[in-house]
């Protein structure tokens, strides 16, 4: 009698722990019912942030793009640059063009964020772009304040600086990372204005920027089509010490070397300073000194790449930067994604 | 012989409490008791009392309750008669302003709305002047007020995370209307911005300012954007004082017999009147 007790108490028991898991199948159905009908009824807007490199290639194949690189080592000043033109562009018309939209909106206010009061930061201070990161091309529209052209889009990339210091004087390397300067309508490099006005660190600097020009160069990256600008970022530090008359004296040898060794090189290379987030000591240096003279050149350049087409990216190395930007493009042109 | 009704679709747009419900409650009011206007109500039909209720209350100078998601009106519909004896429906909906907010924040829009975005030919955004977030740079600060930042770590990693609710109003309304570009295929749109409880301007320092300078004197991001898409956006402007004062001037504002006298509309020439349909006169006029 008590072995049969036992026997049905068992029975009961999974009769029981069968019901419960149905009515636990069923309220997990229902659920995932209710999220797939929530799921149905919306409809997902861009993303709005920077875009992947495979990403741009429905606004370069639908429109005049001009893709411009910016380069340089660390805390050389590219986001703030890029950050300062957005800024700018906030508070009107800039440089005779208007605000006329931008894919990546989301990406800009990210990278903005830092430098405001609602950071509740106490320096301004840009965040320091990650290496190897695929996402890292901002866009803006522009089109000029009398309506005389149609819009133009600019595609500006924001590399990290490792990875542009990881190439210098490495030929090789630089030709399988940095395939896309071939590409570039505009090539910026930025000099860290505050550590070529050091002592400490203006000739390791100066050596850096010249050899990271001449490993693109060499490396058939940037040759007598590419329109270059060399601009030596943070001038408010530099005017800051320029009492000091060497430092002066030092940054004018600098630009004649530069001139001296690529001038010839480029079909235009243009040199100054700029100041995109000057600091508030230096009060007649404005917000974005020397940015006005950029916007104009990056949108009226006439490229020599045909780049209405479609512009194929293939990465051909397994390096870090490389395959953050490969895992967004998958398995094209037969590679394996090493992971 | 029978007049062809028009049937016209409209699209209301604005962050929370740029004004949106208080112009309806009002522009509903005009609608059935207003004189010399250029649209009236030419029959009631279907349900109506939403209009109603908010109506009163506006009447009474009273505060509206904000549009909760959950108590959106998709479909108000409206059998309006022209000055020149033409009738027309338009139908728009009461959003909240959380919708779109959560546009620019979540990326995402219910196929609800954007069916609504679709269909429109004319769209209205509200604009509250005194609800605007500005870019405001720590490099635009005293110095010396630095110190009252909190967090003053000199780590960037160590200063508070991005919230999309921080970012410049000028920045979520070009999204916004960015979205409504990519949601209509790129089909033009008569656009009409209203910069409501315009008394705040009006009423402040200074010589009297139009709407469009005001735009963009205040908001030049959004103005660069809707002027460098002129193909896209069919734009004008007005600024609105729904109310006709703050809530707490209620007594004063509740001395005046006629409410429709409380409003105020102010035209991109900077003509005044208190006719509060002009804006929904201007879309239908631009489509004809």
């Amino acid at each position: 009698m008590s072995d049969e007790v036992s026997i049905n108490e068992v029975q009961q028991e999974e009769a029981d722990s069968l019901e419960s898991n149905n009515e636990k199948l069923l309220i997990s159905e229902e659920h995932t019912s209710e999220t797939d009908e929530i799921l149905d009824d919306i409809l997902e807007l861009p993303r709005g942030q920077a875009l992947e490199i495979d990403k741009t290639y429905e606004i370069t194949a639908a429109k005049m793009t001009k893709l411009i690189v910016l380069a340089g080592s660390v805390e050389s000043g590219k986001t703030t640059l890029i950050t300062s033109i957005y800024h700018l562009f906030q508070r009107g018309v800039f440089a005779g063009y208007m605000f006329a939209g931008s894919k990546t909106l989301i990406g800009f206010e990210q990278r903005c964020h830092s430098a405001r009061i609602s950071s509740k930061n106490s320096n301004a201070l840009t965040k320091r772009t990650q290496r190897g990161i695929s996402d890292s091309i901002l866009h803006l529209s522009l089109r000029d304040n009398h309506y005389q052209e149609e819009k133009k889009d600019l595609l500006i990339t924001d590399f990290s600086g490792e990875d542009y210091d990881s190439v210098i004087a490495n030929v090789e390397l630089a030709k399988l990372e940095f395939n896309i300067i071939k590409r570039a309508d505009n090539f910026v490099l930025l000099v860290d204005g505050n550590n070529i006005s050091h002592k400490n660190y203006r000739q390791s600097t100066k050596q850096q920027s010249i050899l990271l020009l001449k490993t693109f160069v060499d490396g058939g990256l940037l040759g007598c089509d590419s329109r270059v600008d060399v601009l030596i970022s943070k001038y408010d530090i530099v005017k800051l010490r320029c009492e000091d008359p060497k430092i002066l004296r030092f940054i004018d040898t600098f630009k004649k070397e530069i001139e001296t060794d690529f001038s010839k090189s480029f079909k235009q290379l243009r040199i100054y300073e700029i100041a995109a987030r000057p600091s508030p000591e230096t009060e007649e240096i404005g917000l974005g000194y020397g940015l006005e003279k950029l916007i104009p050149n990056w949108v009226e350049s006439n490229s020599e790449h045909g780049h209405n087409e479609y512009v194929e990216y293939k990465p051909n190395s397994y390096s870090e930067f490389n395959m953050f930007a490969f895992r967004t493009l998958g398995h094209k042109n037969g590679y394996e994604n090493e992971g | 012989m029978d007049m062809k009704m028009k049937d016209k679709k409209l699209s209301i747009m604005g962050l929370p409490s740029a004004g949106k419900t208080t112009f309806l409650a009002a522009l509903w009011y005009f609608l059935i008791h207003g004189k010399n206007v250029s649209l009236k109500n030419d029959k009631l039909i279907g349900d109506q009392a939403y209009l109603a209720e908010i109506s009163n209350k506006w009447a009474d100078v009273n505060a509206l309750d904000r549009t909760q998601r959950s108590s959106e009106k998709l479909n108000l519909s409206l059998q309006l008669k022209t000055n020149n004896g033409s009738v027309v429906m338009i139908n728009f909906p009461d959003l909240s302003g959380e919708s779109f907010q959560n546009q620019w924040g979540e990326r995402e829009i219910s196929k609800e709305h954007a069916e609504i975005a679709k269909e429109a030919t004319g769209a209205i955004l509200f604009i509250h002047p005194g609800k605007i977030i500005e870019e405001n740079l720590l490099s635009s600060l005293d110095p010396s007020l630095l110190s009252d930042q909190t967090g003053t770590s000199d780590s960037v990693n160590d200063i508070i995370k991005w919230d999309y609710r921080d970012a410049p109003t000028q920045v979520q309304l070009v999204e916004l209307l960015q979205f409504s570009s990519y949601i209509r295929d790129l089909r033009p749109l008569h656009l009409v911005l209203v910069i409501s409880a315009w008394d705040l301007i009006q009423n402040g320092e200074g010589s009297p300012i139009k709407p469009d300078k005001w735009l963009k004197k205040r908001l030049p991001l959004l103005w660069q954007y809707i002027k460098a898409n002129k193909e896209l956006f069919n734009m004008t402007c007005y600024g609105i004082s729904a109310q006709g004062g703050k809530l707490d001037t209620a007594n004063k504002l509740l001395d005046i017999d006629d409410p429709c006298d409380r409003v105020f509309v102010v035209d991109q020439e900077g003509n005044q009147s208190n006719d509060i349909t002009f804006p929904i006169n201007w879309i239908l006029n631009n489509e004809e």
